[in-house]
């Protein structure tokens, strides 16, 4: 028995704590998927949070067969679209950036991770679509077949959205290059 | 009027800039490793992106060039002067001037904190701003006059209308005055009591340098 | 299909996202509380299979833009394309603002007038001084500077477009070669690259 099915197991004979595990186990890979498609951490925490409390509610139907993470991320997916749909990010994100630039104390405001913020940024130019399929097969490098089972769509459905992201990412460098 | 240095334009004139040769274009920027220029180009992107001009970030970049700086280090100081740019559009608003923004960021480099720099916010639309924002930094940085001091006092001076001549001249004087031996803070309170709200500023020909030429403090490179 | 070996830039931007996010630690915590909160979880006696059959998804080409558009950073609020095109969305409440948006600034500069301006430095010892700036991409060698008859000072006068423009001199001599500001003007605050810079506002600017 993987120790994700023996977490399960003890979540279910009524051990909370074991959840805690599998949540250290997927918190930071789950993260930086659900960072990647919303493009902000506000909005990403609150699918992490939705994410796994419905796999809590759900664990009961989890089949020992089915790969945990595989379960976990088809209901994160799912989660990062809902939320991506549902949400104005214009207003939300433009407020809390203005009030942390204005706020900064007197040294420079630091950015962590500038880099991460451009990609981020140029990412989130792709279609969702897009970009759903681009994350998943170079960002958690999943297999075709993998990112079939979580979405849905068939392998060369996603071959063709990948191939289009890459496009589309070559093609923004060219237009930064010649500006 | 023409702000050049002390020796001053021999002539102003109004010339069309001739057309040159058709030379290859090569940019500068290809010196720079492929990594490190993915992270300049894109911050140069994102600059155009918010409407802050990419310019002043390019010239940067080339600066890092031509000092042979570490390619990181450019990246990082790019980098830096985006961050303060932006800073700047949000304490001082959208409608100010390339100059205006480059001006801006400098002064943050120097220290001076977005909170004050959010009071130098445009009221009249034809204020000019550069004037004073290029003093304030020159006085902080070069004569290490505390920044709340010279903030206030240049601020005050710029809210009474002062243009960029009157900074000028300010700041001649008051270089001139800390050359003689002056405190600098003095020098400053002095000279900016004689500046008169609505005054036309004093007419320093631009053919007589205000003092000779002096040689220059090096820096080893 | 025989995949692609991935373009730099893109292997570039999928190396970088691969990256572990930081994310607020008191969000676990929060986490944890709220399952906490909730019924426990048991093992049903009918297997009801599996739940989370992939719902198909389609975006309406509005939500598109708006999920594509939740971009990280105050330019959310300008849209797209708002320098390009020389509007300013933001500005619309600031008409016959005297500074241009950058983008008309842009088509100024290049039909604007010029005016002269004259450098001096004083360098006794120099074989050789150049003036570099934002104006010649800090190359030095491209302004050549003439030494005076009596030998002290070193001169040029280039055109320069009206507004704010940051310089040095370079002096070669037997010390080797120096990067120095000019004395007689504001200093530029923030030597980066450790090298000093001036300031000169030329005349006739935009703002």
């Amino acid at each position: 028995m993987s120790d994700d099915a023996a977490d399960v197991q003890r979540v279910l004979s009524g051990d909370v704590d074991a959840f805690a595990a599998l949540v250290d186990r997927y918190y930071d890979r789950c993260a930086r998927f659900a960072v990647r498609m919303l493009g902000n951490r506000d909005d990403a925490e609150d699918a992490l949070q939705a994410t796994f409390l419905r796999a809590y509610r759900a664990l009961a139907r989890y089949q020992e067969r089915d790969k945990f993470s595989a379960w976990l991320y088809r209901i994160l997916v799912n989660q990062c679209r809902s939320i991506a749909a549902r949400r104005a990010h214009r207003e939300r994100v433009f407020v809390r950036e203005e009030a942390l630039l204005l706020n900064a104390p007197d040294k420079q405001v630091a950015w962590s991770g500038e880099d991460e913020e451009f990609v981020q940024r140029v990412l989130n130019e792709l279609d969702p679509l897009l970009r759903e399929a681009f994350v998943l097969k170079y960002v958690e490098e999943l297999s075709y077949e993998e990112m079939s089972a979580l979405t849905g769509v068939g392998v060369s459905a996603l071959k063709m959205r990948v191939k289009r992201a890459c496009d589309r990412l070559r093609d923004r460098w060219e237009r930064i290059k010649d500006d | 009027m023409s702000w050049s240095p002390l020796r001053t334009a021999l002539c102003l004139a109004c010339l069309a800039l001739p057309a040159t040769a058709q030379e290859p274009i090569v940019d500068p920027l290809a010196k720079l490793d492929p990594t490190s220029r993915f992270q300049v180009e894109l911050i140069l992107d994102s600059a155009r992106t918010l409407g802050i001009p990419d310019r002043p970030l390019r010239s940067t970049a080339m600066l890092g060039l031509s000092r042979h700086a570490n390619p990181r280090t450019i990246v990082a100081v790019v980098r830096q002067s985006f961050n303060n740019m932006r800073v700047a559009k949000i304490a001082l608003g959208n409608s100010i001037s390339e100059d205006e923004y480059a001006a801006a960021a400098s002064l943050l480099n120097a220290g001076v904190s977005s909170a004050t720099l959010t009071q130098f916010r445009r009221e009249k639309v034809a204020q000019p701003l550069s004037g004073a924002l290029i003093v304030l930094g020159d006085l902080i940085t070069r004569h290490g006059i505390p920044r709340d001091e010279a903030s206030s006092t240049i601020l005050k001076m710029w809210q009474e209308g002062a243009g960029d001549a009157d900074f000028y001249g300010l700041w001649t004087r008051v270089d001139r005055d800390i050359l003689s031996g002056q405190s600098p803070g003095i020098a400053l309170q002095n000279r900016v009591r004689e500046f008169v709200p609505g005054r036309a500023p004093d007419n320093v020909s631009p053919t007589a340098p205000a003092r000779p030429p002096e040689q220059p403090e090096t820096t080893s490179s | 299909m025989i995949e692609d070996e991935l373009d730099p830039y893109v292997e570039w931007i999928a190396r970088e996202a691969r990256r572990p996010v930081q994310v607020d630690a008191a969000a676990r915590a929060r986490l944890m509380s709220a399952v906490r909160a909730e019924p426990r979880p048991r093992r049903r006696r009918l297997d009801v299979g599996r739940l989370f059959e992939p719902r198909s998804f389609t975006l309406s080409p509005m939500m598109s833009l708006a999920t594509a558009a939740g971009l990280v950073g105050i330019g959310v609020l300008l849209g797209f394309g708002t320098y390009r095109g020389g509007r300013s969305l933001a500005n619309s409440s600031s008409k016959g603002v005297a500074s241009q948006p950058p983008g008309q600034q842009e088509a100024v500069r290049t039909t604007d007038t010029v005016r002269i301006v004259n450098f001096v430095v004083l360098a006794p010892n120099a074989s050789k001084v150049s003036l570099v700036g934002d104006f010649n991409e800090w190359k030095e060698g491209e302004h050549l500077m003439t030494r005076a008859p009596n030998g002290d000072a070193w001169s040029i006068a280039i055109p320069l477009t009206p507004g704010r423009h940051v310089y040095a001199f370079v002096i070669n001599g037997e010390n080797g070669t120096q990067w120095v500001a000019d004395p007689t003007a504001p200093l530029a605050p923030g030597d980066a690259f450790g090298v000093p810079n001036s300031v000169v506002l030329v005349g006739g600017s935009s703002s």
